[in-house]
């Protein structure tokens, strides 16, 4: 499986794909077997992503997280469009807002009329933490094929009390079991299985 | 014996018995002197005029939306804003085309209203029906009139709701309806009343000018509960290409309404047509939407929940068929505490029909605690049809829970290969299939209602599965 790396932070390496900064969408055409694309956006940016499936039976992963702290308003576009028979794809999309930051994203499966027999599931939850934090989601499906398996489906909440309940039971301070429940959230997006 | 000279016409009792006769219909087009017609025809107050000036003046301004179905076919200037229903073209059972006749067969509509629903019934019947039910209405303090005789009789409470859910501004077609509006219903439920029976608006509405930019206001006093059903599962033949209805519901602390829609215009119509409610604290608003016929729908109910504990309940359903597109969602609004939404869509394209549900889940500031749940579920049964779904959500909050969830699917291979071992045809099987996938909403539906609806789906089924 061929793994790509988008990440977006200026503490990380740059990302290893060709990216230009002045284009506003990034093509991306889709190798033929199975590929995993990781985001990490952690910058206060504006990105979109088309995903072409042109090659019949290949599979895309497209997962990640998006941090946004301050008065960040990060936007993230994906767009998987399925061009080519049984193809499949998953996408799994995490936000984390902090402070008053306002994340913004919008995930698009589009299943083309030849793309017969593909598959195509998109996903999205945001954990909104910063007393300011404004989420804004828009999930979409466009088929115009009718053998064709599609779902999508997304959640916005925060940390509650019942969260807690169970790490503060066993002893640990509010500050860690927090931590650790954010943390298994934003690292619980989907892996590929070797 | 008399001679047929002495006769004389005794006043008509039966309704629209209207003195003023010099305006019938206004010419084809708009213009800020249709709209100064209809208000003279109608002798409305000064204010009402006000406010269908500034209105046209706001849908001239406001450019078509450029989302949605595609309004391209539109010519605002090849339309008929006023026509009083009487004057309408008439129509003869041979002029009916077949394919609604046949359908009215297999309906089982009664002959009567067969005919009524084709535009050629004699409309006088359906007034003796509003004036009988009436009265039991009356008894219990509610209001139940067309807009047009509720903006004589009831002039100051029209004057404080009208356009307060749904400005002229909101978007062009609600711009459009307030300044030409005609029909449609108003209704008062007053503190603590529960109307057992649906208040069913059909005939009615129609029996006037019939329905092309009907204007309807509800309002629920506190305790109330009023169902108000709209509309007819038989198709519903229309010589008019657009109708565009505002509809203004007011419900209001610890009301509930339910206002039910079954649409099914013929496939020439544009239904571009916007509903919105307000709910105080602990109220419930229900919509139930049905969208069946009509060449391009465009309509999103809407709640919007200011009143702490106030509830949204959406079930929406799209059946679009050949040269069809149903562009229908819901819209809820959380603006106050502890408020909560469920919309459920349910949609089926067939024949190279088109469904989007388009939807919006928004919750602001003061909206802690606040749950919604949206659930969206499309069928697809052949490849030349299409599906879109578009559901965005706007979170002001972070102390809510929000989930969204929609799928896309075809008739499973395997259900359909049950009922065809089971001896039922491909397109038996298929009418059954969808019937179970539509039936959490007709469910909701008044019984005669639902049977009618599951025969017409049996009937755009068949011949329709490949």
């Amino acid at each position: 499986m061929a793994t790509y790396h988008l990440t977006f932070s200026k503490d990380l390496p740059a990302t290893e794909l060709d990216w230009n900064p002045d284009e506003e969408t990034c093509e991306i055409e889709v190798p033929a077997g199975e590929s995993h694309y990781i985001f990490q956006v952690e910058d206060d940016s504006s990105r979109h992503y088309v995903f072409h499936l042109r090659h019949p039976d290949s599979r895309l992963l497209l997962s990640g997280i998006v941090n946004a702290v301050g008065e960040w308003a990060p936007r993230l576009r994906t767009e998987v469009i399925h061009h080519a028979p049984a193809t499949q794809a998953e996408t799994d999309i995490r936000t984390v807002a902090y402070d008053n930051s306002q994340p913004h994203y919008e995930g698009l499966i589009r299943i083309e009329k030849p793309a017969q027999g593909s598959e195509s599931y998109l996903s999205h939850h945001s954990l909104l933490l910063g007393e300011g934090s404004h989420s804004w989601t828009l999930p979409s499906l466009e088929i115009l094929a009718d053998q064709v398996k599609c779902s999508h489906a997304a959640t916005v909440r925060t940390l509650n009390e019942e969260d807690l309940f169970y790490p503060r039971s066993r002893g640990i301070s509010e500050a860690t079991a927090e931590k650790m429940l954010i943390d298994a959230f934003a690292n619980s997006y989907s892996q590929p299985v070797d | 014996m008399a001679s047929p000279t002495d006769y004389k016409a005794s006043p008509y009792t039966y309704g629209f018995s209207d003195p003023e006769e010099y305006l019938t219909r206004t010419p084809k087009g708009l213009s800020e002197e249709t709209v100064r017609a209809i208000s003279a025809f109608k002798k409305e107050p000064l204010w009402m005029l006000e406010k269908r000036l500034e209105a046209y003046e706001i849908f001239l301004e406001k450019p078509l939306p450029t989302w949605g179905a595609d309004l391209f076919g539109l010519d605002f200037n090849e339309m008929t804003y006023f026509m009083r229903s009487q004057d309408r073209p008439s129509r003869t059972w041979d002029d009916v085309s077949d394919t609604i006749k046949n359908t009215f067969d297999k309906l089982g509509v009664p002959e009567a209203e067969k005919k009524f629903l084709a535009g050629v019934g004699a409309q006088y019947e359906s007034e003796v029906i509003y004036h009988n039910l009436q009265q039991k209405w009356k008894d219990q303090g509610v209001v139940f009139l067309d807009t047009d005789t509720a903006l004589r009789e009831h002039e100051e409470i029209i004057k404080t709701h009208f356009g307060t859910v749904i400005p002229a501004h909101d978007n062009k077609f609600a711009a459009l309806n307030t300044a030409v509006w005609s029909g449609g219903s108003y209704v008062y439920v007053p503190k603590g009343v529960h109307i057992d029976v649906p208040l069913q608006a059909y005939f009615r509405i129609n029996a006037r000018n019939a329905g092309q930019f009907e204007r309807t206001l509800i309002i629920a006093e506190e305790g109330s509960y009023v169902h108000y059903v709209e509309g007819c599962s038989a198709p519903t033949y229309s010589s008019d290409s657009l109708h565009s209805a505002v509809v203004e519901v007011i419900v209001m602390p610890g009301a509930r309404v339910r206002y039910s829609t079954i649409q099914n215009w013929s496939d020439n119509v544009y239904n571009l047509v916007t509903k919105r409610a307000i709910a105080h604290k602990n109220a419930t608003m229900e919509w139930v939407d049905c969208n069946l016929g009509s060449r391009v729908t465009m309509k999103y109910p809407s709640v919007f929940m200011i009143g702490e504990g106030a509830r949204a309940e959406i079930l929406s359903l799209a059946l679009a068929g050949p040269n069809q597109h149903q562009d229908a969602g819901a819209k809820a609004v959380h603006l106050a505490p502890n408020t909560s939404s469920v919309i459920t869509s349910k949609s089926v394209s067939h024949g190279g029909g088109r469904t989007s549900y388009r939807g919006l889940v928004k919750t602001n500031k003061k909206a802690t605690g606040a749950f919604s749940k949206v659930t969206c579920d499309a069928l697809i049964l052949d490849e030349a049809s299409r599906s879109d779904t578009y559901p965005t959500m706007d979170i002001n909050q972070r102390d809510v829970k929000i989930e969204h969830e929609a799928t896309v699917s075809r008739l499973g291979e395997e259900q359909l290969f049950y009922l065809r071992s089971r001896g039922l045809s491909e397109a038996e099987a298929a009418g059954l299939i969808v019937n179970g996938f539509i039936e959490p909403i007709v469910k909701e539906l008044p019984m005669e209602y639902a049977v009618e609806m599951n025969r017409l789906i049996e009937l755009q089924m068949s011949g329709s599965v490949g």
